[in-house]
This record gives C-alpha cells, sequence and structure tokens, in this order.
C-alpha cells in the first residue's frame, strides 16, 4: 500500500498527473492515495522530486 | 443531467484564469475546473520571472509597467493586472561547476543605475498573479469548481463532455489549461502522436542570507548529482520580497536516485558556492515534475482548444499562457457567437497558435542544455569555462542559445582536448532526440 508523507508533500501534484491509474486525487489540498484504485506500480514514488510516496505495510 | 455551459476551462493556472475570465467579459457561460480550492497559493515550482521584455517571445513585445501595474501585451493589444511585490535585475551570470569561473552579461553597475530602462526583466509573485485573475474571473460570474479533477474528456454528439471526479460538465468546447503534464491533452490522444524526450523534476526554495557583489543577477549553474552523475541545473535568482532573499530552483532529470533537498542543502553549506549563503534559513520550498513533449501539431481536437503548457514542449512560460488563454477564449466566443460549434469556428487560434509558436520558435534550441549534458561530463564543463568567449547575451529568451562563446575557442581545444572537440562535433550533427535518448529512455511518459 502506498501513502503520501504529508509532511513531506509541497502538492506539485506530479504523481497526480503521472499516475497510469488515475489513483491520487487532491482532497482538500491534500495529496491522497485511493486504495482501491491503486496497483502499486510505484510511478509516484518514481517520479516524487521530494520523496513523499512511501509504501507502507 | 450535466452542467450545462458555454466553455468548459480545466486548470486555473494564468492561461486558465485568463482564459475563463476573457470568455466571461465577452459574455459566455463559463465552468473553471481546478484541482485545488486554494487556487492562488502557489505550490508547483516556477521561475516567477517575466520573460519576454528583452526580445519577441511568441510573437509579443510583453512588458511590465511599473507605474500602471499592468503586464502590457501590445502585439495583441491587452493588457493583465499585477499589483504584487516585484523586482528589477539587470544582468545573469553562468558559472562553471567548480566555482572558479563564470560569464556574465555586461555594465551590470550601469544598467542598475538606470533603474526600470536598464533591467533585464522582473521577478514577481505568480500568487499575486493568480490572485489579480481569480478576482476578476469571479466579478465576471464565472463558476469556480474547486477540488475537482478532470478524469475524462471526449467528445458526446455535438458537445465536449468534461469528466470530473464529482461532476460531469458539457458545453460546445472546452479549453485544457492543465499544464505541462496534461491530462486532457493526454486522453485525446496527442501524446501518442508526439516526440517524448524526458522527465524533468526539481525544486524551488527562498534563502535568506544570500551575500553577492551583484546581488540583482540571475544566476545558473550547470553541474551533475555526486553520486550519480545525473544532470542537475541550479538558479539562483532575486527574490521580489527582500534584497538578501534568493530564489533557489535546482532541477534535473527525473531521476528516483535523486534528492534535490539534499542537493539544495550541499549548494548552500558546502559545495563551491556556499560562501554566498551566510547563515541561511530556507523558507517554503515547493517541487515539480514534468514531461518534455514535442508541441501538438495542432492545439485543438474534439472541440478542446489546448492552451499554455499543455500544447508546448517546455513552458509555454507565464507570458505564453496567457497570451494562449486570451486569444483561445476570444475565439471560442466568437465561434459561439457565428455559431460555428467546430474546428473552423475557431481556426483563428489555431493559424494564431501556429504563428505564435512553433513558426515563431525552433524549439529544439531548448534542448541544446540538456543535449550538451548528455554529451560532456562535469571535468570537460570545467575546462570550457576557461577557454570560453564573450559576454552572455542580454536576453532571457530560452530560444536563443548563442553558439559564439565556443565558436572563437574550438582552435585552443582542437589543441588542447581534441576528443572533446570530437564529442561537441558529433553532437552538432548528431538529431537532439539521438543525443538524449538515454534521457528520454529514463524518463515517465504519460502517453
Amino acid at each position: 500500500m502506498i501513502t503520501i508523507n504529508t509532511k513531506k508533500c509541497t502538492g506539485c501534484g506530479g504523481c497526480i498527473d503521472l499516475c497510469p491509474q488515475i489513483a491520487i486525487f487532491m482532497i482538500d489540498d491534500v495529496v491522497t492515495v485511493d486504495e482501491e484504485k491503486c496497483n502499486e506500480c510505484k510511478m509516484c514514488v518514481k517520479v516524487c522530486p521530494v520523496k513523499a510516496p512511501m509504501e507502507a505495510a | 443531467m450535466d452542467a450545462q455551459y458555454d466553455l468548459i476551462v480545466a486548470g486555473a493556472g494564468p492561461a486558465g484564469l485568463m482564459a475563463a475570465k476573457t470568455a466571461a467579459e465577452d459574455g459566455l457561460k463559463v465552468a473553471l475546473l481546478e484541482r485545488k480550492t486554494t487556487i492562488a497559493e502557489v505550490t508547483r515550482a516556477c521561475a516567477m520571472m517575466f520573460l519576454g521584455e528583452d526580445d519577441s517571445l511568441f510573437g509579443e513585445r510583453m512588458y511590465f509597467s511599473n507605474k500602471n501595474k499592468k503586464m502590457v501585451f501590445p502585439v495583441n493589444g491587452f493588457s493583465v493586472r499585477y499589483e504584487g511585490p516585484y523586482k528589477n535585475f539587470y544582468g545573469k551570470e553562468a558559472y562553471s561547476p567548480d566555482g572558479k569561473t563564470y560569464m556574465a552579461t555586461e555594465d551590470y553597475e550601469t544598467r542598475v543605475s538606470k533603474g526600470d530602462e536598464g533591467r533585464l526583466s522582473v521577478v514577481f509573485d505568480k500568487g499575486a498573479l493568480l490572485q489579480g485573475l481569480l478576482e476578476e474571473a469571479e466579478e465576471q460570474g464565472v463558476d469556480i469548481y474547486r477540488g475537482v479533477e478532470v478524469l475524462d474528456v471526449k467528445k458526446e454528439g455535438e458537445k465536449v463532455q468534461v469528466v470530473g471526479s464529482n461532476k460531469t460538465f458539457e458545453a460546445p468546447f472546452s479549453i485544457a489549461a492543465d499544464g505541462n503534464n496534461s491530462r486532457m491533452a493526454q486522453k485525446l490522444g496527442f501524446n501518442k502522436e508526439r516526440n517524448f524526450y524526458c522527465s524533468v523534476g526539481g525544486i524551488n526554495a527562498y534563502l535568506t542570507g544570500f551575500q553577492h557583489p551583484r546581488p540583482l543577477i540571475s544566476i545558473m549553474i550547470m553541474d551533475w548529482d555526486r553520486n550519480h552523475r545525473i544532470p542537475l541545473i541550479y538558479y539562483l535568482l532575486p527574490s521580489p520580497y527582500a534584497d538578501d532573499e534568493r530564489m533557489v530552483f535546482v532541477g534535473g532529470l527525473a531521476d528516483p536516485r535523486l534528492d534535490y533537498l539534499s542537493e539544495l542543502d550541499y549548494l548552500v553549506n558546502e559545495g563551491p558556492f556556499s560562501s554566498w549563503f551566510v547563515n541561511p534559513v530556507i523558507g517554503k520550498t515547493i517541487s515539480c515534475v514534468r514531461n518534455f513533449w514535442a508541441p501538438v501539431a495542432e492545439p485543438f481536437k474534439d472541440n478542446v482548444l489546448l492552451a499554455g503548457d499543455a500544447t508546448w514542449t517546455q513552458e509555454a512560460e507565464i507570458t505564453g499562457a496567457l497570451l494562449c488563454g486570451w486569444k483561445a477564449a476570444h475565439t471560442v466566443a466568437n465561434a459561439i457567437r457565428l455559431n460555428q460549434l467546430n474546428r473552423d469556428g475557431v481556426m483563428g487560434y489555431l493559424t494564431w497558435w501556429k504563428k505564435s509558436f512553433p513558426e515563431f520558435h525552433n524549439y529544439k534550441a531548448f534542448f541544446r542544455t540538456l543535449a550538451m549534458m548528455a554529451t560532456i561530463n562535469r571535468d570537460d564543463l570545467n575546462y570550457l569555462y576557461t577557454v570560453m568567449q564573450g559576454p552572455v547575451l542580454f536576453t532571457l529568451n530560452p530560444y536563443t542559445v548563442p553558439q559564439h562563446h565556443l565558436q572563437g575557442a574550438l582552435p585552443r581545444i582542437q589543441e588542447e582536448r581534441p576528443e572533446l572537440l570530437g564529442k561537441l562535433q558529433k553532437m552538432q550533427t548528431t538529431p537532439i532526440e539521438e543525443t538524449m535518448a538515454s534521457f528520454a529512455k529514463a524518463g515517465f511518459p504519460n502517453r
């Protein structure tokens, strides 16, 4: 499961743009992964300039 | 029942806000969709300077009128209110990665003494620009939908249907102003038809404690990261808020191995330029990641007009974004008035865009810096700085890349570093796509 570290996230939206599943949304300005849509391809982990998305157990 | 409008604008950046406000002024019923709720708060890294005062950019000669607090676009004939803070700057300097040599524009002191007349350009607050446009859009009755993600776009019968995350919208036309990684462009198939160059990422941060003999200049440093030799570029720009503050941009190829924050820390605290920063305090840091595509062949498909960064290869920049938003909106208003709800109805925008963008600039010139970085290494660049000649051209036009610095030095490079000359000559005769092939392969294209 991928979650976004909101302390690191700057809200640029790059992961939202480049997520192949459209599984990441900005909800009240907080970047959030939709667990049901996410297939854990980790594109967000690769593209994030500040390393905010992380794999959680 | 889907929400019915005359025009749906996707994205509330400079292009989208300008388009929405202009279309509403022309009498259209406009919906503006934006994923953020805080539209005027900038959360995506951006140079935040006005480009184009020094040179013709996108067929315009935009300048900032301090007195009237307006960005004036005299060629196209309109202006945009800007009431935020700004600061003039008077030149640019480029440093070798080791910090030992640099090249600069001429006459810094004279230009500073001339004030507005002598400036190269102006740094400003993008949030204040967006706030001004947002207020005008609201006054004109634009329906602004905040917190909406655009999931899909398609032609449904005579109309464009834009599927938002919690509502679907319909209109005769839509304007895609959703930026460099445009999902509208992706969903309409544009990215299957154009070349992909690379993905780049970066951060900007405001830092206090900056000390430099010529503070009111833009500084550029090309470098490679110390661990993986991934190309990096630093820009150090004046800040519109305080004299001892800098806006530092650290960018490079988007690569999971690269940590921009630690590269910024190295620049400020350890590297060859750290003496410029005295007890620096790092303020708000924002980031970006974006894909470099070739421009679209035509910014139109299925009654969607593409505007700003969504059309272009790298950045249409604030100037290009405002121009596109303005022109696209007027063109749509005219097509609706004439009830010409198809490509013929918006031909005015399509011919204008071709004339102002791909026919006006060679977009591949923008990639020359990256092609150079794909060709040479850090030692080569440090060496080249010791032999390059001539002042830096007094322009911010990213499509004007001077060749003369190296020209005069070629005999010396031939003598001292023949293998480097060979690499440079090969780069000159190789298509840029081929030189940058490894960068494209390492990227993340949203086809």
